[in-house]
């Protein structure tokens, strides 16, 4: 399930950069075995830098958790791995590191599978087990792994807080199933194992800033559902129904959509057009059940004596699996099997990882495809006020709902200005979003360097949305400036366009 | 205020002093204080008044019983009252003519019935004449009153002539910039040269101690245009435009002076559509004036100004004035015609006076029109503490509805009651249809309910159902939504 561009900010994965001195661990019963199994992994990243997009970012050594899982696998955080460029495993008390690489990794569910080819490595390993059920709320859990401020293992205990639905900060836009637990869980335990009764009931993957005892893990399910899905030796990630909902909680409401009394569902309000109930559902359809499983007023199912957002269901199923709906269409039932999709969605927003940054530049001008890691490079909070950056926003989060991307494959925003006398006056534009360059309409990055190709009457026109003035560069001036716009800036290539 | 005996004992020899001051000095008697009681609507529940609040500025005494101020000083004022300098007496006040577009209101002072000037209190202000001319670099002197009613004097500089920002994004002026050594402590105190009023202070800033001035020629023109009824106003060209200064750009457009135009961006909605300016225009000449490249031309009275002043200072609404321009590549001469701008075209009015805004309460839903008093009542941080589509609307589409008359029609809240369970967590929705047939404002709205009996349904933008209330509820619902919430009337519509 997707949510808005906005995360909770307070929300921190929990990767450590650095650790200090080493008190000796605890070992509650139970979970000794469990220690030959968990794993710290050291990584150096190099996120990319979308600011000057045609270098490499800084690189920064950090370490995490993970544990052996069978078939020789080691199980941890996407965002441990993500961006890596040189990675190392450490077993507990055995002073030798081991290279690894990533198998697969899930962006939207923060997991990721790691190998080890030195088969030395699992030498008096134990790969763990998976808990078959949820713990109960309140029960006991215990936390491994290597968070800050010792260089060895780490084992702390505390309850199940609660069972919820939050954000995952790694895509920054993915919501699935959380345990929260008030075990103390600090930077370096993300990927260590929480165990309830000697089995594993979740992986520790993130926390909140300036909150005391609360920390989240991704529950057994959702580990589950990655490890079916690279069954197929591919990873394809969680299908994406795609609707908004109204609770149909109001009496006059469920007359007016001519739910028969007694009789209880939600109204759907939008389709979003990359989901997977294009075409199968439309606004005003209540959905009465899913799967068999009737769904109440407020869009909650009953699954083993709890109640959840009926989208625990489609949480479930792998790419390409059909969900059934009984729904209302105009006063009359109908059955709507729909196979779930997950279809690139590029006004979704995700957070990019292992990919370079697409740009194009020319006369100094550096444009970009919007995307949530421009956005945080721009540091909103700092210069959130001035009208093109609100239009981001604006395009960000409505794009799909005020259909701003009709014939439109990416929004392109002019991202920077290398300043040179050939782009002096092209300031006031930064960061809006390109309409038109020379007549042609801008559907994608590409399209922008297609029409650079064609200037009119000797000149670059770019046209801004919601921008009445217009940006005029000299075409050959432009041209003759890029070379020294490039050596002054260092940039070694001009473009990367990607796929598009 | 209050002063004590004894306080006046102590500083008896520097009464003395002033009061001498004041007579040789007929010029400061000319200078009143404003204490004004003010009551602004909330701008989130337009039904809510806020608590009332006192501020305190000045005016300038021009005429019998009449005195010069600044609009936003009487601001929504519930009470105006005039104290003379050295003088306790408190003499109430109406507001005779405001202009908010120039920020100048035309107080009347209730006189009383002594036949004396000497004993009057009215009688014991002196009327300042109007300067006629006011130089730049010339020396001017600045009136205020200390904390206890004394005169102070401060002189000053005129160290600039400018067409500056009064409040609102539409109103521009001629200003003068004061430097000065005196720590000018409200607005609408008198600036004098040779004992004639110079200007008002609009505004002062700490740091640079510098003072805006509105000078005497727009008080000037401003007290004329009220004498003379109906009041007219400052003019608007009604177009917006940027400087030309790219040469590229220059080079594009084929406008061969290189000093010389401003280019037209968007002609604004409403006014007369003959000789309108377009998009992409460029102006070269405006009313007799070559127009420079970043928009300013040489004024024969105040040296190099920025354009609105020829349209506001030189013009009136109604004026037809001919312009220069380049138009696709063509020279050519138009007629641009005049009028006053009114905040009422606007799809997003700024309502920067605080007029109370209308709506429509009815089931818990609070309806209303998305104004720019709105979107700022969220703090210093609006633009990011609202939501972005209504942003942008703001931003970009302001001063462009599709169709005269439009506006935003927003449902701002739900007040949480029975008959709107379900639907309370809507917050500054775009309300597109009301009972089933679409709204363009909340005039719109009002009928289509009135014609109806009653909201029955209520269609928002990117909700694909419409949220319904129960109409045989909808009356008792309304009632007790009133009494639970403190709604003393769950409507307001302004007769048009």
């Amino acid at each position: 399930m997707n949510k808005a561009l906005t995360a909770p900010a307070a929300v921190g994965l929990l990767l450590a950069g650095c650790l200090g001195s080493s008190p000796g661990p605890l070992t509650p019963p139970g979970v000794h075995a469990i220690r030959r199994s968990v794993v710290k992994i050291y990584v150096t990243i190099q996120r990319d830098d979308y600011l000057t997009p045609w270098q490499g970012g800084r690189a920064a050594s950090a370490s995490g958790s993970g544990f052996i899982i069978q078939g020789r696998r080691i199980l941890t955080n996407a965002h441990i791995v993500s961006d890596v460029r040189f990675l190392e495993i450490q077993k507990d008390s055995d002073p030798r590191r081991f290279k690894a690489r990533v198998r697969y990794i899930g962006h939207d569910c923060d997991l990721a599978l790691l190998e080890v080819e030195d088969p030395a490595f699992f030498q008096d390993t134990l790969a763990v087990e998976f808990a078959e059920t949820i713990p109960d709320l309140n029960d006991e859990v215990t936390v491994l792994g290597y968070p800050t401020g010792g260089d060895r293992l780490s084992i702390t205990r505390g309850v199940l807080s609660r069972i919820d639905y939050n954000v995952y900060t790694h895509s920054g836009v993915d919501q699935h199933l959380v345990f929260q637990v008030d075990a103390a869980i600090n930077p370096g335990n993300s990927g260590g194992p929480v165990i309830f009764e000697g089995r594993v009931i979740g992986l520790a993957f993130q926390g909140i800033a300036y909150a005391q005892n609360i920390g989240y893990a991704i529950p057994i399910p959702v580990i589950r559902h990655f490890l079916k899905d690279i069954a197929d030796d591919k990873y394809h990630g969680y299908p994406e129904l795609g609707v908004a909902f109204l609770e149909t909680r109001n009496e006059a409401l469920r007359r007016h959509l001519k739910l028969p009394p007694g009789e209880s569902g939600v109204a759907i309000i939008n389709v979003d057009p990359f989901g997977s109930a294009k075409g199968h559902l439309r606004n005003g359809d209540i959905l009465l059940s899913i799967d068999g499983y009737a769904i109440a007023h407020d869009g909650t199912i009953e699954l083993a004596g709890n109640r959840v957002i009926f989208h625990e269901l489609i949480e479930r199923k792998q790419w390409g699996e059909t969900v059934r709906f009984e729904i209302l269409r105009d006063g009359v039932r109908a059955d709507i099997h729909m196979p779930l999709a997950n279809p690139q969605d590029p006004f979704v927003y995700r957070n990019l990882y292992n990919e370079p940054p697409r740009y194009y530049i020319t006369g100094g001008l550096v444009f970009t495809p919007l995307s949530r890691k421009y956005l945080e490079a721009m540091d909103l909070s700092r210069r959130g006020g001035d009208v093109n950056t609100l239009q981001l926003l604006y395009y960000s989060q409505y794009a799909k709902i005020d259909n701003l991307y009709a014939n439109i494959d990416e929004f392109v925003v002019f991202a920077r200005q290398l300043p040179h006398p050939v782009n002096t006056y092209a300031t006031d534009f930064v960061n809006g979003i390109v309409s038109r360059v020379n007549g042609v309409a801008i559907r994608n990055l590409a399209d922008v360097k297609k029409a650079v190709a064609g200037p009119q009457n000797g000149f670059h026109v770019i046209r801004f949305a919601g921008n009445d003035d217009s940006l005029i560069l000299d075409a050959q001036a432009a041209r003759l400036a890029d070379p020294q716009i490039f050596a002054t800036y260092g940039v070694d290539s001009p473009e990367n366009l990607g796929g598009k | 205020m209050t002063r004590t005996a004894g306080l006046s004992c102590l500083f008896l020899p520097a009464l003395v002093l002033a009061a001498a001051a004041a007579q040789t000095n007929r010029p400061a008697a000319g200078v009143v204080q404003v204490i004004v009681t003010y009551q602004d609507y909330d701008p989130l529940l337009p039904w809510r008044k806020l608590p009332p609040a006192t501020r305190q500025g000045y005016a300038a005494v021009i005429g019998s019983s009449r005195a010069l101020t600044t609009e936003n000083l009487v601001r929504r004022a519930t009470l105006v009252e005039i104290l003379c300098a050295e003088s306790g007496d408190k003499m109430p006040a109406s507001i005779e003519t405001r202009d908010h577009q120039a920020n100048l209101a035309l107080l009347k002072i209730a006189g009383d019935a002594a036949p004396n000037a000497a004993t009057s209190r009215t009688g014991r202000m002196t009327p300042l004449a109007i300067a006629e001319r006011v130089a730049r670099s010339s020396a001017v002197t600045i009136v205020q009153f200390d904390e206890t009613g004394q005169i102070q004097q401060g002189s000053g500089d005129v160290i600039q002539t400018c067409v500056g920002a009064l409040d609102g994004a539409m109103n521009y002026s001629l200003m003068f910039k004061v430097l000065t050594e005196l720590n000018v402590n409200g607005e609408g105190a008198a600036v004098l040269q040779n004992d004639k009023l110079a200007g008002l202070v609009m505004s002062y800033d700490r740091g640079t101690r510098t003072a805006g001035i509105l000078p005497s020629v727009v008080l000037d023109r401003f007290l004329k245009d009220v004498a003379e009824p109906p009041y007219e106003g400052f003019a608007s060209a009604g177009f917006t435009w940027t400087g030309l200064t790219d040469p590229a750009k220059r080079a594009y457009l084929d406008v061969r002076d290189p000093d010389k135009g401003i280019l037209v961006l968007s002609s604004l909605p409403g006014g007369d559509e003959t000789g309108k300016l377009s998009p992409n225009d460029v102006i070269f000449k405006w009313d007799g004036f070559a127009i420079d490249n970043l928009g300013f031309y040489e004024d024969p009275e105040f040296g190099r100004l920025s354009m609105p002043h020829l349209i506001k200072g030189r013009r009136k609404p109604g004026d037809v004035v001919p312009v220069t321009i380049v138009r696709d590549r063509r020279t050519m001469d138009v007629q641009a015609p005049l009028s006053r701008f009114s905040d009422e075209t606007s799809l997003v009015p700024e309502n920067n006076v605080g007029e109370p805004e209308e709506y429509l309460v009815a089931g818990g839903c609070v309806i209303r029109e998305l104004t720019g008093l709105y979107l700022r009542a969220r703090g210093p941080n609006w633009r990011q503490a609202t939501d972005p589509r209504l942003m942008h609307l703001y931003l970009t589409r302001r001063f462009m509805p599709e169709q005269p008359g439009d506006r935003v029609v927003i449902l701002s809240v739900v007040l949480p009651d029975s008959i709107n369970i379900g639907y309370q967590h809507f917050r500054d929705a775009i309300v597109a249809t009301v009972n089933g047939q679409p709204v363009r404002s909340l005039r719109d709205v009002f009928r289509v309910v009135d014609a109806d009996g009653r909201l029955e349904r209520l269609g928002l933008r990117s909700c694909g159902v419409e949220l319904v209330l129960d109409p045989a509820e909808m009356a008792s619902a309304d009632t007790r939504l009133a009494r639970l919430y403190r709604v003393p009337q769950l409507r307001r519509q302004r007769a048009k």
